[in-house]
Protein backbone atom coordinates (compact mmCIF):
# COMPACT_ATOMS: atom_id res chain seq x y z
CA UNK A 1 0.00 0.00 0.00
CA UNK A 2 1.21 3.57 -0.39
CA UNK A 3 1.38 6.59 1.87
CA UNK A 4 -1.62 8.63 0.02
CA UNK A 5 -3.71 5.68 -0.10
CA UNK A 6 -3.98 5.05 3.29
CA UNK A 7 -4.15 9.41 4.18
CA UNK A 8 -7.40 9.17 1.52
CA UNK A 9 -8.91 6.34 3.24
CA UNK A 10 -8.59 7.39 6.85
CA UNK A 11 -9.97 10.81 5.30
CA UNK A 12 -12.89 9.23 3.80
CA UNK A 13 -13.37 7.01 6.93
CA UNK A 14 -13.49 9.95 8.97
CA UNK A 15 -15.92 12.01 7.27
CA UNK A 16 -18.23 9.17 5.60
CA UNK A 17 -18.25 11.05 2.27
CA UNK A 18 -16.02 10.50 -0.36
CA UNK A 19 -16.62 14.17 -1.87
CA UNK A 20 -15.69 16.14 1.48
CA UNK A 21 -12.73 13.81 1.90
CA UNK A 22 -11.23 14.45 -2.03
CA UNK A 23 -11.68 18.08 -1.04
CA UNK A 24 -9.95 17.77 2.23
CA UNK A 25 -6.88 15.72 0.83
CA UNK A 26 -6.82 18.14 -2.50
CA UNK A 27 -7.42 15.79 -5.08
CA UNK A 28 -10.10 14.72 -7.76
CA UNK A 29 -12.92 12.50 -5.99
CA UNK A 30 -11.94 9.72 -9.05
CA UNK A 31 -8.33 9.78 -7.90
CA UNK A 32 -9.49 9.31 -4.59
CA UNK A 33 -11.84 6.20 -5.33
CA UNK A 34 -9.43 4.98 -7.48
CA UNK A 35 -6.87 5.00 -4.60
CA UNK A 36 -9.55 3.09 -1.79
CA UNK A 37 -10.43 1.28 -4.49
CA UNK A 38 -7.13 -0.20 -4.94
CA UNK A 39 -6.60 -0.61 -0.49
CA UNK A 40 -9.72 -2.67 -0.67
CA UNK A 41 -7.97 -5.08 -3.41
CA UNK A 42 -5.23 -5.35 -1.26
CA UNK A 43 -6.83 -6.08 1.56
CA UNK A 44 -9.57 -8.39 -0.49
CA UNK A 45 -12.45 -6.57 0.23
CA UNK A 46 -14.14 -3.52 0.19
CA UNK A 47 -13.83 -1.09 2.87
CA UNK A 48 -16.43 1.24 2.79
CA UNK A 49 -20.48 0.78 1.67
CA UNK A 50 -21.90 3.12 -0.27
CA UNK A 51 -25.73 3.33 -0.22
CA UNK A 52 -27.76 6.37 -1.67
CA UNK A 53 -26.50 9.46 0.06
CA UNK A 54 -24.63 7.36 2.81
CA UNK A 55 -21.00 6.49 3.15
CA UNK A 56 -20.59 3.24 5.98
CA UNK A 57 -17.23 2.09 6.83
CA UNK A 58 -17.82 -1.88 6.27
CA UNK A 59 -16.86 -4.43 9.26
CA UNK A 60 -13.41 -4.72 6.88
CA UNK A 61 -13.05 -1.14 7.34
CA UNK A 62 -13.52 -0.63 10.60
CA UNK A 63 -11.17 -3.33 11.91
CA UNK A 64 -8.64 -2.13 9.20
CA UNK A 65 -8.87 1.94 10.60
CA UNK A 66 -6.90 2.00 14.05
CA UNK A 67 -4.47 -0.13 12.51
CA UNK A 68 -3.92 1.64 9.33
CA UNK A 69 -3.87 5.01 11.33
CA UNK A 70 -1.02 3.55 13.30
CA UNK A 71 0.73 3.39 10.89
CA UNK A 72 0.31 6.36 8.62
CA UNK A 73 1.12 8.39 12.73
CA UNK A 74 4.11 5.98 12.31
CA UNK A 75 5.20 7.06 9.30
CA UNK A 76 4.77 10.99 9.78
CA UNK A 77 6.57 10.38 13.30
CA UNK A 78 9.50 8.97 11.67
CA UNK A 79 9.67 12.18 9.59
CA UNK A 80 8.66 14.41 12.07
CA UNK A 81 11.12 13.02 14.61
CA UNK A 82 13.89 13.70 12.31
CA UNK A 83 13.26 17.27 11.09
CA UNK A 84 12.88 18.06 15.02
CA UNK A 85 15.77 16.00 16.21
CA UNK A 86 17.70 18.61 13.68
CA UNK A 87 15.98 21.46 15.41
CA UNK A 88 16.47 20.64 18.76
CA UNK A 89 13.39 22.78 19.58
CA UNK A 90 11.95 22.62 23.05
CA UNK A 91 9.98 19.02 23.30
CA UNK A 92 8.19 18.75 26.75
CA UNK A 93 6.74 15.12 27.81
CA UNK A 94 4.71 13.80 30.91
CA UNK A 95 4.82 10.45 31.24
CA UNK A 96 3.41 8.48 34.58
CA UNK A 97 5.51 5.57 35.82
CA UNK A 98 3.49 2.83 37.35
CA UNK A 99 5.00 2.35 41.37
CA UNK A 100 4.67 -1.36 40.60
CA UNK A 101 7.09 -0.99 37.78
CA UNK A 102 10.71 -0.63 38.55
CA UNK A 103 12.22 2.46 38.17
CA UNK A 104 15.63 1.11 37.73
CA UNK A 105 14.55 0.71 34.28
CA UNK A 106 14.35 3.76 32.24
CA UNK A 107 17.66 5.26 32.57
CA UNK A 108 18.71 3.87 29.02
CA UNK A 109 15.75 5.30 27.28
CA UNK A 110 16.21 8.54 29.41
CA UNK A 111 19.64 9.20 28.17
CA UNK A 112 18.61 8.11 24.61
CA UNK A 113 15.77 10.23 24.75
CA UNK A 114 17.75 13.36 25.57
CA UNK A 115 20.56 12.28 23.08
CA UNK A 116 18.04 12.40 20.75
CA UNK A 117 15.85 15.49 21.52
CA UNK A 118 18.21 17.98 22.98
CA UNK A 119 15.14 20.00 24.04
CA UNK A 120 13.66 17.50 25.71
CA UNK A 121 11.72 18.67 29.25
CA UNK A 122 10.71 15.80 31.07
CA UNK A 123 8.11 15.45 33.85
CA UNK A 124 7.95 12.05 35.42
CA UNK A 125 4.76 11.06 38.07
CA UNK A 126 4.56 7.98 39.94
CA UNK A 127 1.69 6.39 40.95
CA UNK A 128 -0.43 3.93 41.40
CA UNK A 129 -2.24 2.55 38.18
CA UNK A 130 -5.68 4.06 38.36
CA UNK A 131 -4.68 7.40 39.05
CA UNK A 132 -1.99 7.34 35.96
CA UNK A 133 -5.66 6.37 34.13
CA UNK A 134 -7.17 9.21 34.95
CA UNK A 135 -4.69 11.58 34.73
CA UNK A 136 -3.78 10.42 31.17
CA UNK A 137 -7.44 10.75 30.24
CA UNK A 138 -7.69 14.21 32.24
CA UNK A 139 -4.29 14.79 29.38
CA UNK A 140 -2.20 15.82 32.32
CA UNK A 141 -0.02 12.74 31.12
CA UNK A 142 0.98 12.11 27.57
CA UNK A 143 2.06 8.34 27.86
CA UNK A 144 1.77 6.05 30.99
CA UNK A 145 3.58 2.79 32.09
CA UNK A 146 1.85 0.62 33.77
CA UNK A 147 -0.44 -2.80 34.24
CA UNK A 148 -3.74 -1.28 33.08
CA UNK A 149 -6.66 -2.35 34.91
CA UNK A 150 -9.25 -4.22 33.49
CA UNK A 151 -11.61 -1.56 33.62
CA UNK A 152 -9.44 0.93 31.87
CA UNK A 153 -11.12 2.91 29.10
CA UNK A 154 -11.31 1.33 25.55
CA UNK A 155 -9.61 4.46 24.90
CA UNK A 156 -6.16 3.41 25.44
CA UNK A 157 -3.44 1.78 23.03
CA UNK A 158 -1.31 -0.01 24.65
CA UNK A 159 1.84 -2.34 23.67
CA UNK A 160 2.86 -4.79 25.87
CA UNK A 161 6.51 -4.54 27.25
CA UNK A 162 6.88 -7.65 29.14
CA UNK A 163 5.16 -9.89 31.97
CA UNK A 164 5.30 -10.02 35.58
CA UNK A 165 3.70 -12.14 38.53
CA UNK A 166 2.83 -10.79 41.74
CA UNK A 167 4.91 -12.65 44.46
CA UNK A 168 5.00 -12.70 48.66
CA UNK A 169 8.34 -10.78 49.85
CA UNK A 170 9.46 -11.34 53.12
CA UNK A 171 12.93 -10.63 55.14
CA UNK A 172 15.53 -13.74 55.00
CA UNK A 173 14.15 -15.00 58.61
CA UNK A 174 10.87 -15.36 57.55
CA UNK A 175 8.99 -18.60 58.56
CA UNK A 176 7.31 -18.85 55.31
CA UNK A 177 10.65 -17.72 53.43
CA UNK A 178 11.30 -21.81 51.81
CA UNK A 179 7.56 -22.44 51.75
CA UNK A 180 6.61 -23.96 48.29
CA UNK A 181 2.82 -24.43 49.01
CA UNK A 182 0.12 -21.59 51.05
CA UNK A 183 -2.05 -23.10 53.64
CA UNK A 184 -5.08 -21.37 54.64
CA UNK A 185 -3.10 -20.65 58.33
CA UNK A 186 -0.13 -18.96 56.30
CA UNK A 187 -2.48 -16.64 54.44
CA UNK A 188 -4.29 -15.60 57.88
CA UNK A 189 -1.89 -15.67 60.48
CA UNK A 190 0.22 -12.55 58.66
CA UNK A 191 -0.48 -9.32 57.71
CA UNK A 192 -0.35 -7.72 54.29
CA UNK A 193 1.34 -4.85 52.63
CA UNK A 194 -0.50 -3.38 49.49
CA UNK A 195 1.78 -1.88 47.56
CA UNK A 196 -0.93 -1.55 43.92
CA UNK A 197 -3.27 0.25 45.85
CA UNK A 198 -6.06 -2.68 45.38
CA UNK A 199 -6.10 -4.34 48.60
CA UNK A 200 -3.90 -7.10 47.88
CA UNK A 201 -6.45 -8.31 45.49
CA UNK A 202 -5.44 -11.18 43.21
CA UNK A 203 -4.10 -12.75 46.92
CA UNK A 204 -7.16 -12.17 48.75
CA UNK A 205 -9.16 -14.16 45.69
CA UNK A 206 -6.64 -16.88 45.84
CA UNK A 207 -7.54 -16.78 50.04
CA UNK A 208 -10.99 -17.18 49.12
CA UNK A 209 -10.96 -19.74 47.03
CA UNK A 210 -8.67 -21.97 50.07
CA UNK A 211 -11.56 -20.68 52.42
CA UNK A 212 -9.35 -17.98 54.18
CA UNK A 213 -9.57 -14.17 54.68
CA UNK A 214 -6.29 -12.20 54.54
CA UNK A 215 -5.88 -8.86 56.66
CA UNK A 216 -4.25 -6.08 54.72
CA UNK A 217 -2.80 -4.28 57.04
CA UNK A 218 -0.17 -1.83 55.92
CA UNK A 219 -0.13 0.12 53.06
CA UNK A 220 3.14 1.65 50.81
CA UNK A 221 3.49 3.75 48.01
CA UNK A 222 6.56 2.84 46.93
CA UNK A 223 9.04 -0.96 46.58
CA UNK A 224 11.47 0.64 49.07
CA UNK A 225 8.93 1.64 52.05
CA UNK A 226 7.53 -2.15 51.38
CA UNK A 227 11.13 -2.91 51.96
CA UNK A 228 11.15 -1.11 55.07
CA UNK A 229 7.97 -2.67 56.69
CA UNK A 230 8.68 -5.98 55.70
CA UNK A 231 12.36 -5.33 57.90
CA UNK A 232 10.31 -3.71 60.25
CA UNK A 233 8.45 -6.79 60.87
CA UNK A 234 5.27 -5.56 60.13
CA UNK A 235 4.50 -8.06 57.38
CA UNK A 236 4.51 -9.49 54.47
CA UNK A 237 4.97 -7.45 50.81
CA UNK A 238 2.56 -8.34 47.73
CA UNK A 239 4.47 -6.98 44.76
CA UNK A 240 5.57 -8.01 41.25
CA UNK A 241 8.27 -9.99 41.29
CA UNK A 242 11.17 -7.77 39.34
CA UNK A 243 10.34 -5.17 42.00
CA UNK A 244 11.08 -6.81 45.23
CA UNK A 245 13.60 -4.79 46.65
CA UNK A 246 17.54 -6.63 47.28
CA UNK A 247 17.08 -8.13 50.57
CA UNK A 248 14.07 -9.55 50.84
CA UNK A 249 12.74 -12.74 49.03
CA UNK A 250 10.24 -13.41 46.88
CA UNK A 251 8.39 -16.52 48.43
CA UNK A 252 8.78 -19.65 46.27
CA UNK A 253 4.81 -20.35 46.56
CA UNK A 254 3.29 -19.08 43.82
CA UNK A 255 -0.09 -17.53 43.44
CA UNK A 256 -2.55 -18.38 40.24
CA UNK A 257 -4.34 -15.02 38.92
CA UNK A 258 -1.07 -12.95 39.81
CA UNK A 259 0.16 -12.55 36.46
CA UNK A 260 0.48 -9.16 35.00
CA UNK A 261 1.65 -7.46 32.09
CA UNK A 262 3.30 -3.89 31.92
CA UNK A 263 2.33 -1.75 28.98
CA UNK A 264 3.00 1.36 27.76
CA UNK A 265 -0.03 2.97 26.77
CA UNK A 266 -1.49 6.29 25.32
CA UNK A 267 -5.04 8.03 24.82
CA UNK A 268 -6.00 6.79 21.29
CA UNK A 269 -7.02 9.72 19.01
CA UNK A 270 -5.16 12.17 20.41
CA UNK A 271 -2.25 14.12 18.60
CA UNK A 272 1.33 13.15 20.28
CA UNK A 273 3.80 15.86 20.69
CA UNK A 274 7.06 14.58 19.47
CA UNK A 275 8.62 13.42 22.53
CA UNK A 276 5.67 11.17 23.55
CA UNK A 277 5.79 9.38 20.62
CA UNK A 278 9.67 9.47 20.29
CA UNK A 279 9.60 7.70 23.95
CA UNK A 280 6.63 5.33 22.80
CA UNK A 281 8.61 3.95 20.37
CA UNK A 282 11.98 4.20 22.85
CA UNK A 283 9.71 1.75 24.95
CA UNK A 284 8.82 -0.69 21.79
CA UNK A 285 11.48 -0.98 20.55
CA UNK A 286 13.88 -1.87 24.16
CA UNK A 287 13.94 -4.91 25.11
CA UNK A 288 12.74 -5.57 28.31
CA UNK A 289 13.36 -9.03 29.54
CA UNK A 290 16.97 -9.85 27.70
CA UNK A 291 20.54 -9.01 28.16
CA UNK A 292 21.30 -6.03 30.95
CA UNK A 293 18.07 -5.85 33.01
CA UNK A 294 18.36 -9.97 33.41
CA UNK A 295 21.60 -9.04 34.44
CA UNK A 296 20.65 -6.13 36.19
CA UNK A 297 17.76 -8.34 37.99
CA UNK A 298 19.66 -11.61 38.17
CA UNK A 299 22.27 -9.35 40.35
CA UNK A 300 20.71 -7.43 42.57
CA UNK A 301 16.82 -9.25 43.49
CA UNK A 302 17.14 -12.58 45.26
CA UNK A 303 13.83 -14.61 43.88
CA UNK A 304 15.39 -17.67 43.51
CA UNK A 305 14.71 -20.21 46.50
CA UNK A 306 18.05 -20.77 47.50
CA UNK A 307 18.22 -18.34 50.55
CA UNK A 308 21.29 -16.36 51.25
CA UNK A 309 22.07 -13.90 54.33
CA UNK A 310 20.65 -10.73 54.01
CA UNK A 311 23.54 -8.36 55.17
CA UNK A 312 20.82 -5.82 56.04
CA UNK A 313 17.89 -7.96 57.21
CA UNK A 314 17.19 -8.84 60.63
CA UNK A 315 19.26 -12.05 61.61
CA UNK A 316 17.40 -15.47 61.03
CA UNK B 1 20.89 -12.13 -6.28
CA UNK B 2 20.67 -15.01 -4.84
CA UNK B 3 18.04 -17.55 -4.48
CA UNK B 4 17.04 -19.54 -1.08
CA UNK B 5 15.87 -22.66 -1.30
CA UNK B 6 12.20 -23.51 -0.95
CA UNK B 7 9.63 -26.33 -1.76
CA UNK B 8 6.89 -25.07 -4.17
CA UNK B 9 4.69 -28.52 -2.91
CA UNK B 10 4.18 -27.63 0.49
CA UNK B 11 1.35 -25.45 1.71
CA UNK B 12 3.90 -22.09 2.87
CA UNK B 13 5.38 -22.67 -0.90
CA UNK B 14 1.70 -22.17 -2.31
CA UNK B 15 0.72 -19.34 -0.07
CA UNK B 16 3.82 -17.19 -0.46
CA UNK B 17 3.37 -18.13 -4.66
CA UNK B 18 -0.36 -16.76 -4.12
CA UNK B 19 1.13 -14.03 -2.27
CA UNK B 20 4.15 -12.85 -4.58
CA UNK B 21 1.22 -13.01 -7.67
CA UNK B 22 -1.06 -10.42 -5.22
CA UNK B 23 1.72 -8.42 -4.77
CA UNK B 24 3.14 -8.05 -8.39
CA UNK B 25 -1.10 -7.83 -9.57
CA UNK B 26 -0.89 -4.68 -7.08
CA UNK B 27 2.22 -3.14 -7.98
CA UNK B 28 3.86 -2.84 -5.00
CA UNK B 29 7.35 -1.76 -4.56
CA UNK B 30 6.63 0.99 -7.33
CA UNK B 31 6.79 4.00 -5.15
CA UNK B 32 10.34 3.83 -3.89
CA UNK B 33 12.83 6.31 -4.41
CA UNK B 34 14.30 5.80 -7.60
CA UNK B 35 18.27 5.49 -8.51
CA UNK B 36 19.31 9.11 -8.16
CA UNK B 37 16.84 10.60 -5.97
CA UNK B 38 17.15 11.29 -2.25
CA UNK B 39 16.27 8.64 0.36
CA UNK B 40 13.73 11.08 2.85
CA UNK B 41 15.82 11.63 6.05
CA UNK B 42 13.63 9.80 9.29
CA UNK B 43 14.67 9.00 12.13
CA UNK B 44 13.80 5.43 14.17
CA UNK B 45 15.27 3.84 17.30
CA UNK B 46 17.98 1.65 17.38
CA UNK B 47 18.61 -1.87 19.08
CA UNK B 48 18.99 0.18 22.50
CA UNK B 49 15.83 2.26 21.95
CA UNK B 50 18.22 5.38 21.09
CA UNK B 51 16.36 8.03 18.52
CA UNK B 52 19.02 7.60 14.92
CA UNK B 53 18.44 9.66 11.59
CA UNK B 54 19.73 8.53 8.28
CA UNK B 55 21.20 11.61 8.32
CA UNK B 56 23.92 10.38 11.02
CA UNK B 57 25.00 7.54 9.30
CA UNK B 58 25.19 8.96 4.99
CA UNK B 59 27.00 11.89 7.13
CA UNK B 60 29.60 9.62 7.62
CA UNK B 61 30.23 7.34 4.47
CA UNK B 62 28.37 5.71 2.33
CA UNK B 63 25.33 3.16 4.01
CA UNK B 64 23.24 0.16 2.67
CA UNK B 65 19.80 -0.19 4.30
CA UNK B 66 18.25 -3.44 4.51
CA UNK B 67 14.62 -3.98 5.40
CA UNK B 68 13.99 -7.01 7.27
CA UNK B 69 11.05 -9.07 8.38
CA UNK B 70 12.52 -10.57 11.30
CA UNK B 71 14.82 -13.93 12.16
CA UNK B 72 11.78 -15.96 12.56
CA UNK B 73 12.04 -15.49 8.35
CA UNK B 74 14.37 -17.92 6.83
CA UNK B 75 15.30 -15.47 4.17
CA UNK B 76 16.15 -13.08 6.10
CA UNK B 77 18.32 -15.44 8.32
CA UNK B 78 20.21 -16.33 4.76
CA UNK B 79 20.58 -12.56 3.66
CA UNK B 80 22.39 -12.03 7.54
CA UNK B 81 24.38 -14.55 7.23
CA UNK B 82 25.40 -13.11 3.61
CA UNK B 83 25.78 -9.83 5.24
CA UNK B 84 27.82 -11.05 7.83
CA UNK B 85 30.31 -12.80 5.66
CA UNK B 86 30.41 -9.61 3.16
CA UNK B 87 31.40 -7.32 6.27
CA UNK B 88 34.03 -9.41 7.50
CA UNK B 89 35.52 -9.35 4.45
CA UNK B 90 35.08 -5.55 3.72
CA UNK B 91 37.74 -3.23 4.76
CA UNK B 92 35.77 -1.49 8.32
CA UNK B 93 34.37 1.91 8.14
CA UNK B 94 33.94 1.46 3.93
CA UNK B 95 30.14 1.48 4.34
CA UNK B 96 27.58 1.50 6.87
CA UNK B 97 25.51 -1.30 6.92
CA UNK B 98 21.76 -0.50 8.88
CA UNK B 99 19.07 -3.17 9.38
CA UNK B 100 15.22 -2.09 9.54
CA UNK B 101 13.39 -4.15 11.01
CA UNK B 102 9.59 -4.01 12.20
CA UNK B 103 9.40 -6.57 15.16
CA UNK B 104 9.00 -5.20 17.74
CA UNK B 105 10.29 -6.26 22.09
CA UNK B 106 14.12 -6.24 21.60
CA UNK B 107 13.60 -8.31 18.01
CA UNK B 108 16.36 -5.16 16.62
CA UNK B 109 19.22 -6.19 19.46
CA UNK B 110 18.42 -9.68 18.80
CA UNK B 111 19.41 -9.04 14.76
CA UNK B 112 22.16 -7.10 15.98
CA UNK B 113 23.64 -9.50 17.97
CA UNK B 114 23.88 -11.69 14.90
CA UNK B 115 26.96 -10.02 13.58
CA UNK B 116 30.36 -10.28 14.39
CA UNK B 117 30.94 -6.51 13.69
CA UNK B 118 28.71 -3.89 15.11
CA UNK B 119 25.59 -3.05 12.79
CA UNK B 120 22.94 -0.99 13.63
CA UNK B 121 19.50 -2.27 13.25
CA UNK B 122 17.03 0.24 13.53
CA UNK B 123 12.90 -0.71 14.87
CA UNK B 124 10.42 0.47 12.01
CA UNK B 125 7.68 0.24 14.97
CA UNK B 126 4.23 0.09 12.84
CA UNK B 127 6.00 -0.16 9.80
CA UNK B 128 5.61 3.96 9.37
CA UNK B 129 8.19 4.06 7.89
CA UNK B 130 7.64 0.65 5.05
CA UNK B 131 4.52 2.21 4.55
CA UNK B 132 6.49 6.03 3.82
CA UNK B 133 7.87 4.02 0.65
CA UNK B 134 5.68 1.72 -0.32
CA UNK B 135 6.81 -1.32 1.23
CA UNK B 136 4.38 -2.39 3.53
CA UNK B 137 1.35 -4.69 2.38
CA UNK B 138 -1.21 -6.54 4.08
CA UNK B 139 -0.45 -10.07 4.44
CA UNK B 140 -3.80 -11.75 3.81
CA UNK B 141 -5.77 -13.75 5.38
CA UNK B 142 -5.09 -17.26 4.51
CA UNK B 143 -1.26 -17.01 5.10
CA UNK B 144 -1.99 -15.11 8.55
CA UNK B 145 -4.19 -18.10 9.54
CA UNK B 146 -1.59 -20.71 8.21
CA UNK B 147 1.05 -18.33 10.20
CA UNK B 148 -0.94 -18.34 13.09
CA UNK B 149 -1.93 -22.15 13.53
CA UNK B 150 1.95 -22.60 12.84
CA UNK B 151 2.56 -20.67 16.42
CA UNK B 152 3.87 -17.92 14.05
CA UNK B 153 1.93 -14.76 15.37
CA UNK B 154 2.49 -11.67 14.10
CA UNK B 155 0.75 -9.78 16.22
CA UNK B 156 2.87 -10.37 19.20
CA UNK B 157 6.13 -10.23 17.05
CA UNK B 158 5.32 -6.54 15.53
CA UNK B 159 2.90 -5.04 18.30
CA UNK B 160 0.25 -4.48 16.08
CA UNK B 161 -2.52 -6.89 15.22
CA UNK B 162 -2.55 -4.86 11.58
CA UNK B 163 -1.27 -7.94 9.59
CA UNK B 164 1.49 -6.02 7.70
CA UNK B 165 4.93 -7.02 6.71
CA UNK B 166 7.83 -5.15 4.68
CA UNK B 167 8.70 -6.45 1.33
CA UNK B 168 12.16 -7.02 2.11
CA UNK B 169 14.20 -4.18 0.31
CA UNK B 170 17.89 -3.11 0.10
CA UNK B 171 18.90 0.39 -1.15
CA UNK B 172 22.63 1.97 -1.46
CA UNK B 173 23.00 5.33 -0.54
CA UNK B 174 26.14 7.56 -1.08
CA UNK B 175 27.39 9.94 1.48
CA UNK B 176 24.88 12.50 0.25
CA UNK B 177 21.55 10.06 0.81
CA UNK B 178 20.67 9.85 -2.91
CA UNK B 179 20.24 5.92 -3.97
CA UNK B 180 22.58 4.38 -6.19
CA UNK B 181 20.79 1.06 -5.93
CA UNK B 182 17.97 -0.45 -4.99
CA UNK B 183 16.79 -4.08 -5.00
CA UNK B 184 13.10 -4.27 -4.39
CA UNK B 185 11.00 -7.52 -5.29
CA UNK B 186 7.91 -8.76 -3.53
CA UNK B 187 9.23 -11.71 -4.12
CA UNK B 188 10.79 -12.27 -0.29
CA UNK B 189 12.69 -15.29 -1.13
CA UNK B 190 15.00 -12.98 -3.37
CA UNK B 191 17.27 -10.52 -1.76
CA UNK B 192 19.76 -8.76 -2.92
CA UNK B 193 23.27 -9.54 -3.73
CA UNK B 194 25.42 -7.76 -1.39
CA UNK B 195 27.96 -7.02 -3.73
CA UNK B 196 26.08 -5.72 -6.38
CA UNK B 197 25.30 -3.08 -3.44
CA UNK B 198 28.97 -2.49 -2.56
CA UNK B 199 29.76 -1.87 -6.68
CA UNK B 200 26.64 0.48 -7.22
CA UNK B 201 28.79 2.52 -4.64
CA UNK B 202 32.38 2.10 -5.94
CA UNK B 203 33.78 -0.55 -3.65
CA UNK B 204 34.94 -3.76 -3.90
CA UNK B 205 32.44 -6.38 -3.03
Amino acid sequence: MEMHQVRYFIAAARLLNFTRAALECNVSQPALTKAILKLEEEFGGPLFRRERARTHLTELGKAMLPHLQRTFDAAQAARQLARDMERATVAPLSIGISRIVSDELFAPIFRDLQAALAGIELGVTAGGDRELVELAMAGSLDVIVLALPPDAPERFERWPLFADEFRIAVHAGHALVETQRLTPADLENEAWIDLAGDGCEALSRFAATAGAAIAVRHQAQHAGMVRQLVLGGLGCGWLPRRIIPPSLVAVPATVPGSGIEIVVASVAGRRRAVAADAFLRACRAHSWTDGENTAHIAAGYRTDATLRPSPDGPSA
Amino acid sequence: MFQSDSDPATTYGRLADDLVGRLRHLGLGQAVPRIGQAMPDFALPDERGRLRRLDEFTGSGPVVISFLRGRWCPYCEAELVAWNRTLAAATPGTFTLLCIVAQTGGAAADISGCFSAPVTVLCDVDHGLALELGLAFHVGEPLLRQMASDGLDLAALYGTAAGLLPIPATFALDRQGIVRAAFVEPDFRLRAEPADMLRALGLSG
